[in-house]
């Protein structure tokens, strides 16, 4: 979230898309509610389905799942045509001047953006002009047909509402209702707030659809001021601070990314890739949170002349290693062991029947867990004879969430302290405990027996003492600290790239910047500078306690709020006056000057950016279909993204009449992912007993299947049965019917019932690899 | 070493145990039902119409484990065991409110029986389990018996499938890494344990390395 | 005297009311099974005592979904109690209406007569339903159920206010109020029994529901789906979306 939860309240309209928040993210609704009733907010919800969020939208819009891009695309294109977009946010704080290589252009006949090469796109023709000097030519104007802003108007005119009807479904005076209401934000002083969650990841081009959110939000000058933002409403009570700790492939923590053997063999071959070029933008100081992160670890060991340890940590090779690779390369018999640490992709992976059997060929799988995991559990799920699988399984009992000690970031990215109330049950031990000892046993290993390249093991910086690990040694190495006096840094201002300094996770520096009273534990529930739902004496939230991020951009260029009754930060005359930490210069520095770099972190043009050359696929999101669809893509000639990555070719090609409907899950109020953590509490068992399957009354009465019938719903890849849901929730979409189904279930716990991922398939964005887990085709008969 | 009870500073009482303090009620309402050391006081669970009167005499602050609102929640702790988790009154997000999820929270360790008793979740983990090859059944390990196979076959698959260097473009390029071990972190576990998990693996050189914010 | 303002209109359904009202009144799960529609359970039961409805409607051509939080209404004028053959039925200082189980004796008279069908009997042959969280009202702090609310669909305050707040938010919206004179007070966009409150008095000549003992903790019924602590058969049965055929029907009639 660039904003938070309480901010909600700011919002003059908010519109959810891709998002079910009254089901997934209950507490929400207190803060929408509160924006309706003290601010007349208008709330717009655009789903496939009629949810419980949808029950209280002043408008809902249904979209075909995986249009996205249609519908948005439509509401740029309104906002074009009527000029309802915010001029001097636009001309000042994003990239709409830039002009772009003459050399650029989109091809609906083929689907393409120039620079196609046959298999992936080169972009050299997705750059800006650039004049002798090296500087980017602009056209404050916006008006040369090569700048972005021209640009951008050109991609979407054929984004029409009626083309998004054809495209979407959704009738055309509701999208005209939605486009016009949210447009209404772009006017100086309103606020419009898009929160998102899985409903547009999870799509080969879900990072497209995020990133036309972003355009829009642009468009409106929404991005950076109280009520406003690109909200992503984070699934897990830490995936934020999971994700912000780095726990994936591609990433160290903080968001630092892993050295690759092709491009950065060295730290000095790192620094020229990844950190010069970036320059102006605060990225340019990433050595200095590498080289940090290295003394964390490795400790005196990682100096000036060994490149501080950088070779202790593993290179990439230039291969996929997210989840659906590493499943495939599993099955393929290249991982050998594996831990699932409170992971259940046996339910919660895309296309759980080949996950499951990828279990089958590991030697070992150590899986640490509060209750019994389906993935754990693999070798007697149904249909298999456990004597045939020689996997070694261990099944660690861990404790739950307050049996031991530790903080979480929520998705406004505030790192809270959780106290441990208890001691876990029976011989339950914390992951941190779990961690530490498995550490320092193969470290008594290696130090006792050698073996292969021990240096980054026997050389790693542990020391969190004895029994149960000191969590506060944790946190202030995570923190950061000089390493001469050992004091605690408030800010990740203070860290170096010359060994003096150590921080396990910059982005968290000032998180636990005391022993005493870290910040992460405060407690201020009264300090509410102007009522604007900042908190900021309540815990701590990252980047320096920033609670809206890209704040500059809540004030024009001259440094006045855009809305002076809601203002966080503000141009005096002489000086900024701050209620929200300031991600700007602030003190006395010119609004002139502050207003050049309103998104610091988006090097090298520290401008929000309308044209974006990084994405894989295009650097304006385009629409595709989902790789299985039932119709063919009407805004290009090219069906699907042309960069989604994909395992196997077990897949329903457009039209095929034995899998004539679109199938999407989701989850439900009372249970939680894959159910490990829900499925086994007896009250939600009582709320939301068994696995069901949701259709529209026309594809009841087509398929004869009456609301409680068992149902079985099949995709080339698997077929479950589970309890029909027969509802006007759901109403065909330009007559394609969309079935819908949660995915909590398993074979493990107290509640059991079928796996909504035996339907899915492993295929995924082009820039995350996150799977397409919304729409796939299926079709649906009575059984029984 | 982190304080336990620095909540306890900052942290107001609640207003219900004002309250009842005043009315003089705090004696009776001390009373817990269903905890282990009653049961064995009492014998066989009994039925009964109604347990005494729920109440704990310590809150500890934690934050709900499901979405990520981050809503506050208190846990009400009686002679050392969990007895009710509440909203956090003082969070400012949730103002003490709580969804079905977050009002269940514990149900995470302790269920109450038919009896009305409260009873640890019968299907929490409380025993370390392991399952040899072709095994049909769980049977149990001590920890460190299990800690010391695990480091061992730890060891083993990163010792035989070690690369050190690789070749890129013809020259060598100094890799280490394995591409035998996965490991798959968690979004339902805390910061300090996922970095603790990321220094272990990335020292180990796992590359195959992912988690939740990809599903 | 206090109140509690149901404003349906806010209601998300998110439930947080169902488990909270098990969590501070310490009741075990019951067992349940899915029917066709999320509401669950489809009736009060020995241990569930607070439970929200969902009802699905189409309106103009467009589906709409209301939700609304039951338990037990406090009626100014309780059938339960006037009925009640041993007096165990009486009224709090509160307000509420309150059960005594030393004079019960699980007759089931009291279930037969209520309007909203609320009282059940337990295997222990007591009646069981929600006592406004008598511990907690009596304390001047609100039931379980609106602390936990948080979409602000319940309030809890003095009769006046809750009674001119509800008044003025159905004015607002269009809608209606429902019982003014219980302890629990709607605001509706619909008619009462298109959120199945007030649904009449059971078949006098029915017996009271079930209720025991059962699985609670014990071996689990892996088949059932969830752990329960038995005591609902009469927690089965049809679907409890009405209406789901069509049919477009009047909003707030009743204003």
């Amino acid at each position: 979230m660039t904003n938070h939860w309480i901010d909600y309240k700011n919002s003059d309209v908010i519109m959810c898309i891709g998002l079910n928040t009254a089901e997934n993210h209950p507490i929400s609704m207190k803060w929408i509610n509160r924006a309706r009733e003290d601010n007349g907010c208008t709330f717009i919800v655009v789903d496939p389905r009629f949810t419980r969020t949808a029950a209280l939208a002043d408008i809902y819009a249904p979209v075909r799942p995986g249009t996205d891009i249609a519908f948005i695309g439509g509401i740029i294109k309104y906002v074009l045509d009527n000029n309802l977009y915010n001029e001097a946010y636009v001309a000042n704080y994003t990239n709409a001047s830039y002009l772009v290589d003459p050399g650029y252009d989109f091809d609906p006949d083929t689907g393409f953006f120039s620079s196609w090469d046959g298999a992936k796109y080169t972009k050299s023709s997705w750059v800006y002009q650039k004049d002798g000097s090296g500087n980017v030519i602009k056209d404050p104007t916006l008006t040369d047909p090569n700048c972005v802003f021209q640009l951008l108007k050109d991609h979407y005119a054929r984004y029409t509402p009626a083309m998004v009807s054809t495209v979407t479904g959704c009738p055309q005076d509701t999208f005209l209702e939605v486009a016009q209401t949210f447009a209404s934000t772009g006017t100086v002083g309103k606020a419009g707030g898009i929160s998102y969650a899985m409903g547009i990841t999870q799509h080969t081009y879900g990072s497209q659809n995020c990133r036309i959110l972003c355009v829009l939000q642009l468009l409106l000058g929404n991005m950076g001021i109280p009520g406003g933002g690109v909200n992503a409403q984070r699934g897990e009570a830490n995936v934020q601070g999971s994700t912000d700790m780095g726990m994936l492939f591609h990433l160290l923590p903080g968001y630092v990314g892993m050295p690759q053997q092709g491009s950065h063999a060295t730290l000095q071959d790192y620094v020229d890739k990844e950190v010069t070029p970036l320059a102006p933008s605060y990225w340019m100081n990433k050595d200095k949170f590498l080289i940090s992160m290295l003394k964390a670890w490795f400790g005196d060991y990682a100096t000036a002349d060994n490149e501080f340890c950088y070779q202790y940590i593993p290179k990439l090779d230039g291969t996929n290693r997210s989840h659906m690779a590493i499943i495939e390369k599993m099955h393929a018999g290249e991982v050998k062991g594996a831990f699932a640490w409170g992971q259940n992709f046996a339910v919660g992976g895309p296309k759980a029947g080949r996950e499951r059997e990828a279990l089958d060929k590991l030697d070992w799988l150590v899986a640490i867990d509060i209750f019994e995991t389906e993935t754990a559990a693999f070798w007697k799920r149904p249909g298999v004879n456990p004597s045939s699988i020689n996997t070694e399984v261990f099944l660690l009992p861990a404790a739950n969430s307050y049996e031991k000690e530790g903080t979480i970031a929520n998705s406004g990215r505030w790192i809270q302290w959780r106290y441990q109330a208890v001691e876990p049950p029976g011989q339950a031990k914390s992951d941190l405990w779990i961690a530490d000892e498995l550490f320092k046993r193969i470290r008594g290993l290696y130090a006792s027996e050698g073996g292969a390249f021990p240096d980054p093991i026997l050389e790693m910086n542990w020391d969190y003492g004895t029994g149960e690990p000191d969590i506060a040694q944790v946190a202030a190495e995570i923190n950061g600290y000089d390493i001469a006096s050992g004091s605690l840094f408030t800010s990740f201002g203070s860290l170096k790239n010359d060994g003096t300094t150590a921080c396990g996770c910059w982005i968290y520096c000032g998180y636990y910047e005391s022993w005493g009273n870290p910040a992460c534990k405060r407690r201020d529930f009264t300090t509410d500078p102007g009522g604007t739902g900042l908190f900021p004496s309540w815990a701590f939230a990252w980047p320096l306690n920033r609670r809206i991020i890209y704040n500059r951009c809540s004030c024009d260029p001259a440094g006045n709020p855009w809305n002076p009754d809601l203002w966080i930060v503000r141009w005096n005359g002489s000086s900024w006056e701050t209620r929200d930490v300031p991600d700007f210069g602030a003190g006395t520095t010119a609004p002139s000057v502050t207003a050049q770099a309103p998104f610091i972190m988006l090097g090298p043009e520290r401008q929000g950016r309308l044209f974006a050359a990084g994405m894989a696929e295009g650097p304006f999101p385009e629409h595709y279909e989902p790789k299985e669809s039932p119709v063919s893509n009407a805004l290009n000639n090219l069906q699907n993204n042309p960069c989604l990555v994909v395992w196997g070719s077990d897949f329903a090609a457009v039209g095929d009449p034995n899998y004539p409907y679109i199938c999407s899950t989701y989850r439900v109020s009372e249970h939680w992912q894959s159910g490990i953590m829900t499925r086994n509490c007896p009250w939600l068992n009582e709320l939301m007993p068994n696995m069901f399957v949701e259709i529209s009354t026309t594809l009841a009465s087509a398929k004869c299947i009456s609301n409680g019938d068992m149902v079985e719903v099949s995709t080339v890849r698997g077929a479950i049965t589970a309890i029909a849901c027969v509802t006007n929730r759901l109403q065909p979409l330009n007559g394609v019917e969309v079935i819908g189904m949660p995915w909590h279930w398993g074979y493990a716990g107290m509640s059991q019932g079928p796996s909504a991922n035996m339907l899915t398939a492993h295929v995924g964005d082009a820039n995350t690899s996150i799977p397409e887990y919304k729409a796939f085709l299926a079709n649906i008969r009575k059984v029984g | 070493m982190a304080d336990e009870k620095d909540f306890s500073i900052t942290i107001s009482r609640r207003t219900f145990l004002k309250v009842t303090g005043t009315v003089g009620l705090v004696s009776s309402f001390y009373v817990i039902f269903g905890t282990e050391e009653s049961l064995a006081k009492k014998g066989p669970p009994q039925p009964v119409p109604e347990p005494p009167k729920l109440i704990w005499s310590e809150e500890v602050p934690t934050i709900c484990c499901y979405c990520s609102c981050g809503c506050g929640a208190l846990c009400g702790v009686e002679d050392g065991e969990v007895v009710a988790v509440v909203g956090d009154p003082d969070h400012p997000i949730n103002g003490g409110t709580l969804c079905s999820k977050g009002a269940s929270l514990l149900n995470l360790r302790r269920t109450y029986d038919a009896y009305r008793n409260l009873v640890l979740n019968p299907e929490r983990l409380t025993q370390v389990l392991y399952r040899a090859p072709g095994g049909t059944d769980w049977q149990t390990l001590d920890w460190n018996t299990a800690l010391n196979m695990i480091a061992a076959r730890v060891k083993a698959t990163r010792d035989a499938y070690f690369e050190e260097t690789a070749d890129v473009g013809g020259s060598p390029v100094t890799v280490n890494r394995t591409k035998a071990i996965a490991h798959w972190g968690s979004a339902a576990i805390d910061n300090e344990e996922n970095y603790l998990m990321h220094k272990l693996m990335r020292s180990l050189g796992v590359i195959n390395f992912d988690h939740h914010a990809r599903l | 005297m206090s109140k509690v303002l149901v404003d349906t209109s806010k209601c998300t359904a998110c439930r947080g009311c169902q488990s909270a009202c098990k969590n501070w009144n310490q009741l075990p799960a019951e067992l349940t099974r899915f029917t066709g529609s999320y509401e669950n359970p489809p009736a009060f039961l020995p241990y569930t005592w607070c439970r929200v409805t969902f009802n699905e409607y189409m309106e103009g051509g467009a589906v709409k979904w209301y939700f609304a939080k039951l338990q037990c209404m406090h009626c100014a004028e309780p059938a339960c109690m006037n009925i009640c053959p041993e007096g165990a039925i009486s009224r709090t200082f509160l307000g509420s209406v309150t059960r005594d189980w030393d004079k019960c004796v699980g007759c089931g008279k009291c279930g037969e007569v209520c309007p909203h069908q609320v009282p059940k009997v337990s295997s222990l042959k007591k009646m069981m339903k929600c006592d406004f969280c008598y511990d907690r009202t009596s304390a001047g702090e609100p039931p379980a159920c609106v602390a936990t609310c948080p979409s602000g669909a319940l309030t809890f305050g003095d009769d006046t206010s809750i009674l001119a707040a509800a008044s003025a938010r159905a004015s607002q919206i269009g809608g209606t109020v429902y019982g003014e004179d219980n302890l629990f007070v709607y605001v509706l966009l619909r008619n009462k029994s298109d959120y199945k409150i007030e649904p009449g008095p059971l078949n006098p000549g029915s017996g009271p529901g079930g209720g025991g003992p059962g699985g609670g903790g014990g071996p689990k019924p892996k088949d059932a789906g969830a752990q329960g602590a038995g005591g609902n058969e009469d927690a089965g049965g049809g679907n409890a979306d009405e209406d789901t055929k069509g049919g477009v029907k009047k909003q707030a009639a009743a204003g």
